[in-house]
């Protein structure tokens, strides 16, 4: 047994050159892994903080019509006395929108005791499972601010004559709330004490406990997942919703995190092809020695176990290498983009859990590659006509399931991708094999000929690597139309949404006194006042905008009428979380509407509703307008032009006498957010590049294995007089039919993914639907990548290795 | 009889561990038309080195090795390496131990190589002729991995001769048969080559197939 250990160690040392590529190109896959991890545990502990603090020890949230304090009372009592064993914790919530400054905050009261936060030692000081910061118990009239309100601890302020103090900052992002003790949130908004918002509960049940357990293992996985399920014993009386739901740009993050950790994986799965390649071609130069072996009396059972004894030492090597390279990738792809999670740290120290991922990674690759390709080496295991058709059968019904059914979540979605990619696979060595006895009847010169044979004769040395380029290439063509659909789309949106020159934000009632100024200067066409209060349209959360939304302005969202007092316009997010369409009735902010249109919301991770000035009045909400959009006079003015006499410029004039205001123009805002969508996809693509370059090694050592194969009919045919340009020529033709086989593929399968991405994926994920266009930049260059990457594995050098000689001996 | 072949004052030596190993030293060989040249000697003797120097393979360090054709002398010693990857392409057929086929091309093509290399598919007819007097015409469909070692030897005589060259180099062509079967082979080869009028440098260890030879060229270690 030894023995065989060390002949496999030294078989490796014999073959250095395809070790080293091959641990290359496993150590990048093992890194995409580490790096996809660093990156979303920064990303996740960054989520940590956005999570108000009410909610982050809460699973559900309850309320019906009409709830007081006595429906709190009574599902007490009901509790206490055993009927809902599965709750842990019940919370009664206040919410509401008061002023302060002039500006409209949410306040949010609740019964901290009650939230399971723990009294420590009798200094007072609280903190809580879930990470919060250690403040001290909330005394009389004290309140936590987050930090948006750009509140200092300890500052003192006033609402309805009554004095607060700030006993505590929350950082991360909130929005501009305060957080209160319930009976402080009562006197804050001037609610009677019989009245209730909602009610928290936590529920422990295996499902909750699992899935936090998963999300430790793939950070934004529980986004890819099925809402949890609502106990059924409430929900006779009660309206449930997860606690999910009011944490939507949380959902929208951990969107983000799921679909990088789905792209990590694709960069493993490719290094899996990668080991099983070279694990054959290593078996295959093997031959002569197993066949000596077996002779000798060694067991199939014997040498497997130092193939992949050897094999796991490899696996070994490529997890540290990785989780090094992993840690310095993370830091680059954290630059590249921060994604809008600026806070996010290049690399987190290592945990346990990223080395074993990277372990299980490098090592399960390793084994399962190396295991499967010697059973097939061996034993000759194939798949019977039968058990291909079952397999098919299987995959076309999970992605019609993943693709039909808006249940199965993001997982649904993936995993209906990878069904594709599977199927594409198996297409490529049906299409391998029909193609051989084609290729008999091929025409044209000869050496043509030949290289277009090579390319189909040698399947098993070649097929694996190519069904991974393949994959490699189709996921870039995915990702590539996905992103440029996306950004077509977007650029289309700002082009119609942003339809004044200037933007102004600021204070309301230096909105109001600019709005004065403005529609006094001549250059000025039109001026819109509009603003944004919080409140929830059909139980969720949204951000409720108000304006005069006349026909011109309702254009700018797709809709050519004006806007009705008791009608509304949802965005596509809404609309997908509570299935209202256009004609339906939908409850907002209390009353009732009609949504008149559904408009896309690229970019809002809150989903939005539009009402009109009178309506956001007559349902009793304050409203203060805290935005501009200013039309002007050709448009011109708003831009400095060369040589132009700066002081004359309306912006400019603006700024000096309004400096507190916020003023940005329509370029300004146009090139931020496009940049800010480049950078949210730089990583997706970093990550695909990333896959094609393990590809493109699992290629190389194909090629390189198929080209030393063909040692004696290089030689034979340099006898008979061909150049070695001609050989040269020859070697090329041959990996450009292979890249061409793999792009034919590899085009259909990826604009069918990129038709998964935009249809299914990005509603469920981000909720809107992409409208999928093939724009020459989403499809070519992947594809010119892809053959030129093949053309290059087919020409490099490669060194000769001792192990041939030993398949020669 | 015109000659055909003049090698004069041959040298070639290997390094061998940084010192020079002379394996060739000053041989001389005419060949004429016609004419079949055996050369036998110990393993290691020089044999393949001088077939692959008349090949243009390898160069020599000193010598002369000439090719005439049709009143035209090739000077192989001193031409680069495509002018005699181009003599080689026109003029010479060879015959190996094993590994003499193409494997992704059929018996057919394997013998029509030379003619498509050279554009010469006017002389394709009498190839396949030849291929049928070898007895391979059943076999025309099949590839290499289907013949048996026998038939693959038959196949790369006629794919040697396919082109009609003027010089065929034949290396142990039958070292993987047996003999019934190697005496076939060898008898094909001889009658084709004669037909043709080409000159044939074969290189054995069979006695019995050097004795038929016109003439046999004895290396020492
Ligand atoms: N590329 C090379 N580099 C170094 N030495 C070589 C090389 N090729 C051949 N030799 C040496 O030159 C000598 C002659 O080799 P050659 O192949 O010509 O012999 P041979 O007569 O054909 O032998 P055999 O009957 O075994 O085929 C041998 O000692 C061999 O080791
Ligand atoms: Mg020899």
């Amino acid at each position: 047994m030894m023995l065989l250990v060390k002949s496999q160690m030294r078989f490796l040392l014999r073959v250095p050159w395809s070790a080293l590529t091959a641990l290359v190109g496993l150590t990048l896959g093992v890194a995409s892994v580490v790096a996809v991890h660093q990156i979303s545990t920064g990303v996740d502990s960054s989520l940590r903080d956005t999570t108000p603090p009410h909610l982050t020890e809460l699973s559900h949230l309850l309320d019906f019509p009409g709830l007081d304090t006595e429906g709190y009372f009574s599902l007490r009592r009901r509790w206490r006395l055993g009927e809902y064993p599965e709750i842990s914790a019940i919370v009664p919530i206040v919410e509401g929108q008061a002023i302060l400054a002039g500006r409209s905050v949410t306040v949010i009261g609740a019964d901290w005791l009650a939230l399971g936060i723990r009294s420590r030692g009798g200094s007072g000081a609280i903190t809580s499972e879930g990470g919060l910061p250690v403040i001290d118990m909330l005394a009389e009239s004290e309140v936590l601010a987050a930090v948006e309100l750009g509140l200092a601890e300890d500052q003192q302020f006033t609402v309805n004559g009554r004095k607060y103090a700030v006993a505590g900052v929350l950082e991360g992002n909130l929005g501009p709330v305060l957080f209160a003790d319930i009976g402080v949130a009562y006197e804050l908004l001037q609610l009677s004490p019989q009245s209730l918002s909602y009610i928290g509960i936590r529920i422990k049940d295996s499902w909750f406990s699992w899935r936090a357990a998963m999300e430790q293992l793939m950070p934004g996985l529980s986004a890819g997942l099925p809402d949890p399920a609502v106990p059924e014993a409430l929900a006779i009386d009660w309206a449930v919703r997860p606690v999910a739901y009011d944490l939507p740009s949380v959902g929208f993050a951990r969107s983000v995190l799921f679909n990088l950790g789905a792209l990590g994986s694709l960069a493993l799965i490719v290094a899996w092809f990668l080991i099983y390649q070279v694990a054959v071609i290593w078996l295959r130069r093997q031959q002569l020695l197993i066949t000596r072996l077996g002779a000798l009396g060694v067991r199939p059972g014997e040498f497997l176990a130092g193939f992949l004894l050897s094999f796991a030492v490899f696996g070994l090597m490529a997890t540290a290498l990785g989780i090094a390279l992993g840690q310095a990738l993370s830091g680059v792809l954290v630059r590249l983009s921060t994604a809008g999670y600026s806070d996010v740290a290049g690399s987190p120290e290592l945990g346990p859990w990223i080395v074993g991922k990277a372990a299980v990674s490098g090592l399960g690759v390793c084994i399962v590659g190396g295991w499967a390709a010697f059973s097939r080496e061996w034993f000759d295991v194939r798949l019977r006509r039968w058990q291909v058709l079952l397999l098919t059968a299987f995959l076309v019904a999970l992605i019609v399931m993943g693709t039909a059914i808006e249940g199965t979540g993001l997982l649904g979605g993936f995993a209906s991708i990878l069904a594709l990619s599977l199927l594409a696979v198996m297409a490529l060595t049906f299409l391998l094999r029909l193609c051989r006895p084609l290729s008999e009847h091929l025409g044209g010169r000869v050496l043509l000929r030949m290289g277009l044979r090579d390319a189909i004769w040698y399947p098993r040395v070649i097929g694996v690597a190519l069904a991974a380029l393949t994959l490699a290439v189709a996921t870039s063509i995915a990702i590539g139309l996905m992103v440029e659909s996306f950004r077509l789309d977007f650029v289309r949106m700002l082009d119609i949404r942003l339809a004044g020159d200037l933007y102004l934000r600021g204070e309301p009632r230096e909105i109001s006194q600019a709005r004065l100024w403005l529609e006094a200067q001549p250059e000025v066409v039109r001026v819109t006042a509009s603003g944004v209060a919080r409140g929830r349209a059909g139980g969720r959360p949204v951000e409720l905008s108000y304006a005069d939304y006349d026909a011109g302005q309702m254009q700018r969202y797709g809709y050519d009428k004006a806007l009705g007092d008791n009608q509304t316009l949802i965005s596509e997010r809404l609309s997908r979380q509570v299935g209202a369409g256009a004609g339906d009735l939908l409850e907002v902010a209390g009353g009732e509407f009609e949504v008149v249109h559904v408009f896309p919301g690229f970019g809002d991770p809150v989903p939005r509703v539009l009402v009109s000035l009178a309506a956001v009045r007559e349902l009793g909400l304050t409203t203060a307008f805290d935005r501009l959009s200013v039309e002007l006079r050709d448009g011109a003015n708003a831009v400095p032009q060369l040589g132009g006499q700066q002081g004359t410029l309306l912006g400019d004039r603006l700024g000096d006498r309004f400096a507190a205001l916020n003023v940005q123009r329509r370029d300004g805002i146009r090139k931020l957010a496009l940049q800010i969508f480049d950078r949210t996809f730089a990583v997706t693509q970093a990550l695909t590049l990333l896959a094609m370059a393990i590809a493109v090694v699992g290629m190389y050592i194909a090629l390189t294995a198929l080209r030393l194969t063909q040692g004696p009919t290089l030689q034979l045919l340099s006898f008979q007089g061909v150049t070695s340009r001609e050989l040269l020529g020859l070697s090329a033709l041959r990996s450009l039919a292979l890249g061409g086989l793999a792009l034919l593929l590899a085009l259909p399968l990826g604009i069918v993914m990129a038709w998964v991405l935009c249809r299914i994926i990005n509603p469920r994920a981000f909720g809107w639907t992409v409208e999928l266009q093939f724009p020459l930049s989403g499809w070519l260059p992947p594809l010119l990548l892809g053959l030129s990457a093949a053309l290059l594995a087919g020409v490099l050098p490669a060194p000769r290795e001792k192990g041939d000689l030993d398949a020669a001996a | 009889m015109s000659i055909l072949l003049a090698i004069e004052g041959l040298r070639k030596a290997y390094l061998d561990g940084g010192i020079k190993r002379w394996v060739l030293n000053d041989t001389s060989l005419t060949l004429h038309a016609g004419e079949v040249v055996a050369l036998c000697g110990p393993s290691g003797s020089g044999k393949t080195t001088l077939m692959n120097l008349v090949a243009g393979l390898l160069e020599p360090d000193q010598g002369r090795i000439a090719l005439h054709v049709e009143a035209q002398q090739l000077l192989i010693s001193d031409m680069g390496v495509a002018e005699r990857a181009r003599v080689r392409r026109r003029h010479m057929g060879y015959v190996f131990q094993f590994f003499n086929l193409v494997p992704t091309l059929n018996v057919r093509e394997n013998v029509l190589l030379p003619l498509e290399l050279n554009g010469r598919s006017d002389l394709a007819a009498a190839a396949l002729a030849r291929l049928s007097a070898l007895g391979l015409n059943s076999h025309e469909r099949q590839y290499p991995e289907q013949l048996s070692g026998g038939e693959r030897q038959r196949t790369a005589i006629a794919r040697a001769l396919a082109h009609e060259p003027t010089l065929v180099l034949a290396d142990e062509p039958t070292g993987n048969l047996d003999a019934e079967n190697a005496h076939r082979v060898v008898e094909l080869l001889w009658r084709e080559v004669r037909a043709l009028n080409s000159g044939l440098i074969i290189a054995t260890h069979d006695e019995s197939i050097a004795a038929r030879a016109d003439r046999v060229i004895r290396f020492s270690q």
